[in-house]
């Protein structure tokens, strides 16, 4: 087990009753991948956000290899352990695709882009002069090139078309069964879903199956 | 990557942002240092005048002693019932020769003129200059005489308002000579050596018509306003002529009207002990006052000091908004990053990390418009220095015609001297400035940042 969410609650701090999240428990392990499913205002990219150590969790914990993310420590827990894709991608745009690439981590960036389907000239290009499915691909590929043994993704096909979208959702799977990572995707893709390992569901910040 | 490479590329590759940017920083850097260099500018009087009017002592009448005795003149009784008080004669009114040359005999003294009152007087064989725009209501149509025993050290003269342009000056041995202005020549079709009539303006038919040769042709450095009302409306209609030609003219021969008299003292002479030696000259000092020249230019010095205040607020006006523009800009410029900052904090990077990217952008964008600024900063300088420094001197000026029209005394005024401005930027003013305006750019973008920076990074993430 690589990540576990304990009795975790999250409210936000000026609405104490509106529970956001209440009593999670997930446990997570490498090799796997997680579709975490639900409505809208559930509160999976909240859960995500946790996760990822982009806020601490008003109850409960979240451990990782079972030790808990201390708050001060967060910087260097998303820097080692964690690695995110957006549905916008959340690319600079002022940098080309090997520069964003080079942002996540020291390994040989073109190398990455190449295995993910960018090749040497596109990866020379601003990113805004990429296509949509060319961004996801370099946002996946900035995720892989960090060291991090978990990949959390939010809606990371929400912006593209089926045949992109398929193409993402393989180079998700390859990434947790070949790369031995643990990648956990919040979407509403039922491709994606039915591709999940373990599929996670979550109603009124409650979790409904798992 | 780290922040300082990102930062170079973010500057380099957005480039309309950082031109904005950049003229923003060059435009607040070029005012403050402009103001600086025009609080320090050195405003320079013409030296030749103030090396003379600062070794000269002039003496007038003295105004209390003066109406004293006019109040024991005997009142005319006018018909309609109204009194006059009216002088016996010029002599009355008039610094005394005697006197003159008692102070003029005294060791120390170099060399002496005097310049008489104003006169009208009716062009009989020329026309003077008309201005159709003035107010004419008390105009004789005539035109202006003075006249000065070495009439290269006249006021105007000396202060360089009046340039010989052609001939000479009259000097003391000369008689019924004139110097004229430039455009009265021209209308006239005047030139050295013709001779022009006048006689007096209060009986243009039957009075005695005298003549006076051309010996110079002078120009107007600046315009310069009427010597008196009733006489002429315009500088140009000012005639120099020799010491003893507006008596004539006026029919008051061999009674001259000396307005005052100055005395140059030697170069290597003890200014402060001549002045003594004259104050104990024995002349009736009643009669007289003695005017230290040298004290206008302290005169004009406070004048000047204004500037100084006016920039000094000129500066601290400069600070204050040129810090709201830059913090509110950079606020600007850092919202429109939320989401930039968003992703770098997903990616681990620190809080302190992206303000260093953010404050080394603007480190660059700072330096560059600072080197282009160097190359501006000249020119903007002096057109800015020069500008105040013109509209001082205007207003001071507008100040004097204001005063000189409701009290009547002796013309001490100074404004002329100004000669130009000199504008010298200086080293430590661009590194003092530069200096200044990098604090305010850290302040501005520490001040713009911090408030995002301090918000937790799921918020920030949620506001892109």
């Amino acid at each position: 087990m690589i990540l576990e969410v304990k009795d975790v609650d999250y409210y936000y701090k000026n609405n104490e009753n509106k529970l956001i999240l209440q009593n999670i428990n997930l446990q997570f392990d490498k090799e796997m991948v997680y579709a975490i499913l639900g409505p809208s205002g559930s509160g999976k990219s909240t859960l995500l956000s946790l996760m990822a150590g982009l806020d601490v969790p008003t109850g409960g914990k979240i451990l990782f290899c079972e030790k808990e993310i201390k708050k001060k420590y967060l910087n260097m827990y998303r820097r080692n352990n964690i690695s995110l894709v957006f549905q916008n991608y959340n690319l600079i745009d002022y940098l080309t695709a090997e520069e964003n690439v080079r942002l996540g981590g020291k390994k040989d960036s073109l190398q990455i882009l190449n295995s993910v389907g960018i090749s040497k000239e596109e990866s020379k290009r601003l990113v805004l002069h990429l296509s949509g499915g060319q961004q996801q691909r370099v946002a996946i590929a900035r995720a892989l090139a960090s060291d991090a043994e978990i990949l959390l993704a939010d809606e990371p096909t929400g912006n593209l078309d089926e045949d992109t979208e398929g193409e993402i959702i393989a180079l998700l799977v390859k990434t947790a069964h070949e790369l031995k990572k643990c990648v956990i995707v919040v979407t509403h893709s039922n491709i994606l879903a039915q591709q999940a390992d373990k599929i996670i569901l979550l109603e009124k910040g409650k979790i409904k199956s798992s | 990557m780290n922040f300082f490479n990102r930062a170079v590329l973010s500057v380099s590759r957005r480039k309309i942002k950082t031109i904005l940017l950049m003229l923003i920083v060059m435009t607040i850097f070029c005012f403050e240092v402009a103001i600086v260099t025009c609080k320090n500018a050195n405003i320079k009087v013409q030296k030749g005048a103030v090396d003379i009017i600062e070794r000269s002592l002039r003496l007038e009448l003295n105004d209390t002693d003066y109406h004293q005795r006019l109040e024991k003149v005997p009142v005319t009784r006018l018909p309609n019932g109204a009194t006059l008080s009216q002088t016996p004669n010029n002599q009355f009114e008039s610094i005394l020769m005697e006197d003159i040359e008692v102070i003029a005999g005294l060791p120390g003294i170099d060399s002496y003129n005097i310049t008489t009152a104003t006169f009208a007087a009716n062009p009989v064989n020329f026309r003077r200059i008309e201005d159709e725009n003035a107010d004419q209501y008390s105009d004789q149509r005539g035109i202006t005489l003075r006249g000065n025993l070495d009439m290269q050290k006249d006021k105007d003269i000396i202060s360089g308002t009046l340039q010989l342009k052609e001939g000479r000056w009259a000097n003391i041995d000369d008689k019924n000579v004139c110097v004229i202005s430039e455009e009265l020549a021209q209308k006239n079709n005047l030139k050295i050596d013709d001779k022009i009539s006048f006689n007096d303006y209060r009986d243009k038919a039957g009075s005695k018509i005298y003549e006076a040769q051309i010996i110079g042709i002078y120009m107007n450095s600046k315009l310069i306003n009427q010597a008196m009302a009733g006489d002429t409306y315009r500088g140009e209609n000012l005639i120099l002529v020799d010491l003893r030609f507006p008596e004539k003219v006026t029919g008051c021969e061999g009674d001259p009207l000396y307005q005052n008299a100055t005395f140059f003292v030697e170069a290597n002479a003890d200014y402060g002990r001549v002045k003594n030696l004259i104050k104990e000259a024995n002349i009736n000092w009643k009669r007289y006052d003695l005017l230290d020249d040298s004290g206008n230019a302290e005169v004009l010095c406070e004048n000047l000091g204004s500037i100084s205040k006016i920039c000094q607020v000129m500066f601290w006006f400069c600070i204050v908004s040129g810090t709201v523009i830059l913090f509110l800009n950079f606020v600007f410029w850092i919202k429109q990053r939320i989401r930039e900052i968003g992703i770098f904090i997903s990616l681990g990077k620190s809080k302190l990390e992206i303000i260093g990217q953010f404050l080394t952008e603007a480190l660059i964008i700072f330096l560059t418009a600072i080197t282009v600024s160097i190359f501006l900063v000249p020119f903007i300088g002096k057109k800015m220095t020069n500008y105040i420094v013109l509209e001082q001197e205007k207003l001071e000026k507008e100040n004097n015609q204001i005063v000189e029209q409701q009290i009547e005394g002796p013309d001490i005024h100074n404004e002329e001297i100004i000669s130009e401005v000199e504008v010298t930027i200086e080293k430590s003013s661009i590194v003092k400035m530069g200096l200044v305006t990098m604090s305010m750019i850290v302040i501005a973008v520490f001040s713009a940042g911090s408030p995002v920076i301090k918000k937790s990074p799921m918020i920030i993430l949620s506001e892109r």
